[in-house]
């Protein structure tokens, strides 16, 4: 049983957290087109609640919340892995990792979303036994990435 | 025996697993003889159980644990539980079931050539799924069983099948999956109804002790005779998913297109048992644990039952292919069957019960006479074959034995079932006794016209050239002309069609010599249906305040006593 | 004694059993368990007749037990009963020995004795069983083994259709029984249908009940016993071997019809409107059928004729009982039936000898003259022709006078109780029944003239008649054209001395003992009967006249070749093709009953593909429309979308949650 006192205010402010975790996953994974980063915002909407939860056990003065986070985080693990396992797959199969070249899975009859320019290149796969996925570009690219690409080049 | 009960359930399971894990190793001929060993075997061993059943009993026989709890817990909490044990109405249907498989087996001998593995596999789950299904004394059980033995139907239509297998398949599901639902909503509100009225409110899912807690229940809603009352409402909904597997009337037409796309195995037990399992449900949750739903819907049903009885023969008369013929006389005589259950007296329910068996025997051994010839000519149009006779007088002689079984010939099985659902339905409503009484004319009509079709004439073969053999075969007038054919039946045929195999007749004869066993000395398998119905018929008449027809009211000897008679 | 009458069915039932089992085994010998067995039975019901004292019931074993049905398997031993025993079998061994000849060398030879065994078996068990139930069992079994033999040529076309045809009338018919047998049981104390349980319980059942019930099992004898309006298919059962026409379809099976209304009597009796229905159907049936067989050129055909309309005097005996006359009119009407089971069977086998020797021709057209080539047969054929003609001292004589008897006792019994339209009805049928019997005689001697007289003439394949069905080589045959073996001579000689000697035996003013005997049956010792009634002369002397003047008739006209026959049936023009189509009986029933019934069944059948499925597809359909209209747009393949879907169903969730 924790021994200080939780107020109301730290109650807030843990919520708040939270909810900013959750709001930004969830424009995340509306976001962006990438299958890794959606991935990777939906794990964030996870963590906010989980934290919501813990501060909610603080609150009421017991372990519940906390349990039900541990729950989540074990659970959160088992699908991570699956989850990259099916992103792996579907690069594999794609050489891309934009979602909206998934979109062909629909019902009949419905018009593209999506508008074909606003598509992502498919990315060149590079030449090897296998390629792997890349994140898109952000900000300044490391150079040992190109020295490890040139060298499996040879 | 209760240990034997269990080995006979799990015995063509464990064969099935092998089979069917085995696929890759198996080739045809070792896995038919690995099937028809399991099925030889399962029937063995069922054979002390029939013959050690002690028919004036009421309650489960051959069942572990007391009275009331009977098997052993399963999921604790709430307490359903693993029961297995056969009472009077089952013992007959446990027995068929084993009986036919034979038949199926030896059916598919020759005729499944590609996954044959895959194909007894599939027959032995079926079994086994059908056979837990009739032994079951729990209703959770039940359920379970009456949805598994859809998975195997479900491959064996749709892997096995003519040409429109898929469709036949996918209906047959789905008709079958949504009438199971409505029955599981029935089962459910009869199981808390009895959990929270009851006078121990007890939570029990076990069926003897359902059906007995029901028909005693002290809750005035539930004895009402009103068309809106529980009782009704329950009925109608255990009966969504027992009419359509059936199939009565208007929820029928899954089963003549299954049935002529279904493999002659597929066929064979889906019209000699899985159709029963219907009428078992029937007779077990609609008539044992609703009985004045059962009376008020008495007008309901009643047209129903005569109606397809009806509309089947009819229909069967239309029909030019003589598998889907044969199809539509299910329709017609499962309507006869319902009919006898529906008859509110135990002279109807026990005829319908008994029925359920012979119509198992004789539709059985249609379909596999069927089956024979589909395999020698690979058609099923009647317009293309004719005097088959000729060719194969062991298979006429088999056919026609059947047939006149199927149309209740006295001496055959048919007779014993048949007529006292007549007499039992006329006392209780004379009109829909004699209407269906038509339904005997138009049987007979579609029947021999069959055979006549099939059996008599000059021999005609189909895909070998038309037209008769015989000179004189088209020209009569009427005279007693001898048909001197006779020497010259083999003559210049170079097409040589195989008589019939040890496996054929392996898989008819038991069926053909059961049609006549039961219509000379039905007194074995009737001793052990009479107590069970007579407490249905009986929990029919604690019930009643209202009369069911003024027939029964005008005259009192018409309602059958309901006391407990020395057998 | 009489509690050996089991034996009689089983018997035959062994011998079938047997013959089925080893038959193929046997050969050319498979008819000697048949004959064996069959011949032990008539010797059981010979002792079983001679013993009789008293009615019995001996009570074998249970057979159904189904809720309140109980069916045991009873059997009853009156004078009904043992009459009709000695019958049974007397003309089922004749058969079986006259069978052993004419079947010889068919492929079926074991598969014919079998069922005929089966037949006797149902037979004697339909005359012996002690309860309806049972007594409708062996009814249908009859039927079926009727069907198998009608069928016993399956290649004929003809054979098979009108094996299906006998079968379907006759459960047109058993639907009647059944009906009637239901709606008994629903009455009777405790469901017990057995006869002395009903007729002792007559009180119990008002008298529209028994009027109803009376006129189904009416319906259920007009089937089998073929007549009008289910008579059609007898003359079709035809296409069945002879000695089959003999045995089932002239004496024994086709007369349950009458044997089960003269069992039922003491159930019916004081019915007075049933009476005249029987006789008026039976005087129908008697003289349409008298009037097709004048001009039929089948022997056999002409012979299953005659075989109806004796069956419609045999009803209008038994429907001669009204008020007190009911015992003596149901004596009259069964010792009909007793007579003309042995001078039938003698001419249908007659009429079998000749096929035998005309390779199996029957149409009168292609033969005559055969009485040097044939004596024996010629010989017994005419006792046999004179019996049925009814000409004294012949069995036929004794017994048609006394239905002639019964129907004028009738009128008078009607006439007393102030009943003058049933009594003028009575009046109306005993004349129209002296007509019928003076056709009778016309056409049996007609038949017997044409076949035995004139000149010598054998069928050849050059006969405008033939018409592609002669087969036979008869350079092959060695009975072409030759008397029949001793086999087959030897059962119509014997047939000939009892067709002579039955009636002059057994009849009301020489001996009595057939009334006497059959006075000894269950329930008969309620019916009104009167010691007034009995052989009447002037009646026997105006039948006499009847048929003498058939006979001469016949005689001059067909005696010797004449052209009048020809000139006549050009001159009566309409009425002769009127009888020689049948009155078209058969046309409108096909148009009036099966044509509407095919047409239904197609309308079933589409109705089931288009109609039932149809709604079921319609139905399965609508959660597809449903879906494809307001739902299919949200599956567009963007996953955001489906996220914000998602986000946006839980908003709206929580809004509820929240401000509700």
């Amino acid at each position: 049983m924790p021994d200080n006192v939780f107020e109301m205010t730290d109650l807030t402010s843990y919520l708040a957290i939270g909810a900013m975790l959750f709001g930004l996953g969830a424009i995340g994974f509306l976001s962006r087109r990438n299958l890794i980063v959606m991935f990777l915002s939906a794990e964030l909407m996870l963590q906010g609640v989980g934290l919501s939860l813990v501060g909610f056990g603080r609150f009421h003065g017991n372990w519940n919340g906390q349990i039900m986070t541990i729950f989540i985080l074990t659970i959160a693990a088992c699908e991570a892995a699956i989850s990259l396992a099916l992103v792996v797959q579907l690069f594999n199969r794609a050489k891309s990792l934009d979602v909206s070249i998934w979109q062909a899975i629909r019902e009949p009859g419905l018009p593209v979303t999506a508008e074909p320019e606003f598509e992502a290149e498919p990315l060149l796969a590079d030449p090897g036994p296998e390629s792997y996925p890349h994140l898109t570009p952000a900000g300044i690219e490391p150079e040992i990435s190109l020295v490890a690409s040139g060298q499996r080049a040879d | 025996m209760a240990s034997l009960l269990i080995l006979n359930i799990l015995l063509p399971l464990a064969g099935g697993l092998v089979l069917f894990l085995g696929q890759s190793m198996f080739d045809r001929c070792t896995s038919r003889k690995l099937a028809l060993g399991t099925v030889l075997v399962t029937f063995l061993l069922t054979l002390p159980l029939f013959f050690s059943f002690k028919a004036g009993e009421l309650g489960p026989q051959f069942a572990f644990g007391q009275a009331g709890a009977w098997g052993f817990s399963w999921i604790g909490t709430p307490d359903i539980r693993l029961a297995f044990g056969l009472d009077g109405l089952s013992v007959g249907l446990f027995t068929l079931t084993n009986l036919l498989m034979i038949t199926a087996v030896c059916a598919s001998w020759e005729s499944i050539s590609e996954r044959a593995s895959l194909h007894f596999a599939l027959l032995l789950f079926l079994q086994s799924g059908l056979l837990g299904l009739f032994a079951s004394l729990d209703v959770v059980l039940f359920y379970i069983f009456f949805e598994f033995t859809l998975i195997p139907l479900f491959f064996l239509v749709g892997i096995y099948g003519g040409p429109e297998r898929r469709r036949a398949s996918v209906t047959l599901f789905i008709y079958t999956v949504v009438g199971g639902m409505l029955t599981l909503m029935g089962v459910i509100l009869l199981v808390a109804i009895h959990a929270k009225h009851s006078t121990g409110h007890q939570l029990t899912f076990s069926i003897p002790e359902l059906s007995a807690g029901l028909r005693q229940l002290k809750w005035e809603p539930w004895a009402s005779e009103s068309f809106w009352g529980w009782q009704s409402l329950i009925f109608l909904l255990l009966f969504a998913g027992f009419a359509i597997k059936v199939p009565l009337f208007p929820f029928h037409s899954w089963l003549p297109l299954a049935h002529v796309e279904a493999p002659t195995a597929g066929s064979i037990l889906l019209a000699g048992v899985l159709l029963k399992v219907g009428g078992y449900g029937l007779l077990r949750f609609n008539l044992g644990m609703t009985p004045v739903g059962a009376r008020v819907l008495f007008p309901l049903l009643a047209v129903l039952a005569v109606a397809g009885a009806i509309y089947g023969a009819l229909a069967a008369l239309a029909q030019k292919d003589i598998k889907r013929l044969v199809a539509y006389s299910s329709v017609s005589h499962m309507g006869i069957i319902c009919l006898g259950m529906f008859a509110l007296n135990s002279t109807g329910i026990a005829g319908g019960t008994i029925q359920m068996i012979n119509h198992g025997l004789t539709t059985g051994a249609l379909f596999a006479c069927v089956g024979v010839i589909y395999e020698r000519y690979h058609t099923r149009e009647m317009a293309a074959m004719g005097g088959l006779w000729i060719r194969m007088p062991k298979l006429a002689f088999l056919l026609i034995i059947a047939s006149l079984g199927s149309v209740a010939l006295p001496g055959t099985n048919g007779f014993v079932g048949e007529f006292p659902i007549l007499v039992g339905m006329y006392a209780t409503s004379p009109v829909a006794g004699v209407l269906a009484g038509t339904s005997m004319v138009l049987g007979a009509f579609y029947t021999l016209w069959m055979l006549q079709r099939v059996l008599f004439g000059p021999l005609r073969e189909p895909g070998h050239g038309h037209g008769p053999h015989h000179g004189q075969a088209d020209a009569h007038h009427g005279h007693d002309s001898h048909a001197h054919g006779h020497d010259d039946h083999g003559h210049s045929h170079e097409v040589q069609v195989d008589p019939l195999k040890w496996y054929e007749m392996l898989g008819l004869t038991p069926l053909i010599v059961m049609i006549f066993v039961i219509g000379l000395r039905p007194a074995p398998f009737m001793d052990p249906i009479n107590p069970p119905v007579d407490s249905i018929a009986a929990g029919m008449m604690t019930m009643k305040t209202l009369p069911v027809s003024a027939s029964t009211v005008a005259k009192p000897p018409v309602a059958p006593a309901a006391a407990p008679k020395a057998h | 004694m009489t509690h050996y009458a089991w034996l009689v069915p089983a018997l035959p039932l062994l011998a079938s059993i047997i013959t089925a089992l080893i038959g193929s085994r046997l050969g050319p010998r498979a008819h000697i368990p048949i004959v064996v067995g069959i011949g032990g039975a008539f010797l059981v019901s010979v002792l079983v007749l001679l013993g009789f004292e008293h009615p019995e019931k001996y009570l074998l074993v249970d057979w159904i037990r189904v809720g309140s049905l109980h069916v045991p398997i009873e059997f009853r031993v009156d004078g009904l009963t043992t009459m009709m025993l000695s019958m049974v079998t007397f003309i089922a061994t004749m058969v079986a020995i006259f069978a052993s000849g004419y079947m010889a060398g068919d492929p079926g030879y074991t598969r014919f004795f079998a069922v005929v065994g089966l037949f006797v078996f149902s037979m004697t068990g339909l005359v012996l069983s002690n309860n309806y139930i049972l007594t409708y069992g062996f009814w249908e079994c009859v039927g079926a083994c009727s069907y198998l033999l009608i069928g016993f040529w399956h290649e004929k076309p003809s054979a098979a259709a009108a094996a299906k045809k006998a079968f379907l009338v006759n459960r047109v018919g058993d639907l009647g029984f059944a009906v009637g047998l239901f709606w008994l049981w629903t009455l009777v104390p405790n469901h017990d249908v057995s006869y002395d349980a009903v007729f002792s319980s007559l009180n119990e059942l008002s008298g529209a009940d028994r009027l109803g019930i009376g006129l189904l099992f009416f319906w259920a004898a007009t089937a089998k016993s073929a007549q009008v309006p289910l008579y059609v298919w007898l003359p079709d059962a035809m296409e069945g071997p002879t000695p089959v026409s003999a045995l089932i379809h002239a004496a024994t099976m086709v007369t349950a019809g009458v044997y089960l209304v003269a069992r039922s009597i003491p159930l019916l009796v004081g019915l007075d409107t049933l009476s005249p229905v029987v006789a008026g159907i039976g005087c129908l049936t008697a003289f349409m059928a008298g009037f097709y067989a004048l001009t039929q050129t089948d022997l056999k055909r002409v012979l299953a004729y005659s075989t109806i309309s004796q069956i419609g005097f045999m009803f209008m005996g038994i429907g001669s009982g009204y008020g007190s006359v009911a015992q003596f009119a149901v004596v009259a009407g069964m010792f009909h039936l007793f007579t003309h089971a042995f001078f039938k069977a003698l001419l249908f086998l007659g009429s079998g000898s000749v096929m035998h020797a005309m390779g199996h021709v029957i149409d009168m057209r292609r033969f005559s003259g055969l009485r040097h080539r044939m004596p024996w047969t010629f010989r017994t054929f005419f006792v046999g022709s004179l019996a049925l003609a009814g000409l004294p001292p012949l069995s036929g004589f004794w017994s048609k006078d006394e239905v002639l008897a019964a129907l004028k006792v009738a009128s008078h019994a009607a006439e007393h109780d102030g009943q003058h339209t049933i009594a003028s009805l009575y009046v109306l049928i005993y004349w129209v029944a002296l007509v019928t019997a003076g056709m009778t005689a016309f056409y049996t001697f007609r038949a017997f003239f044409k076949t035995f007289y004139g000149p010598e003439k054998l069928p050849s394949p050059h006969d405008p008649e033939a018409a592609g069905d002669d087969h036979h080589h008869h350079g092959d045959d060695p009975y072409f054209g030759k008397e029949s073996p001793r086999s087959m001579v030897l059962p119509l000689q014997i047939l000939a001395v009892a067709a002579i000697l039955v009636g002059f035996v057994f009849a009301e003013p020489t001996t009595g003992w057939f009334a006497h005997h059959v006075e000894h049956s269950v329930g008969f010792d309620r019916l009104p009967h009167s010691e007034a009634h009995g052989f009447d002369w002037a009646t026997a002397a105006l039948g006499t006249i009847a048929g003498l003047t058939g006979v001469g008739l016949a005689y001059f006209l067909y005696g010797q070749p004449s052209p009048l026959p020809e000139k006549l049936a050009r001159r009566l023009a309409p009425l002769y093709q009127a009888s020689l189509n049948k009155l078209w009986v058969d046309e409108i029933y096909y148009a009036l009953f099966v044509a509407p019934l095919l047409v239904l069944a197609q309308f079933c059948r589409y109705f089931d593909t288009y109609g039932v499925d149809g709604l079921v597809r319609t139905v399965s359909g609508l959660p597809k429309m449903v879906a494809a209209g307001a739902l299919q747009r949200f599956g567009n393949g963007v996953i955001q979308s489906y996220a914000g879907v998602a986000a946006a169903a839980i908003v709206g969730l929580l809004a509820i949650l929240v401000f509700t």
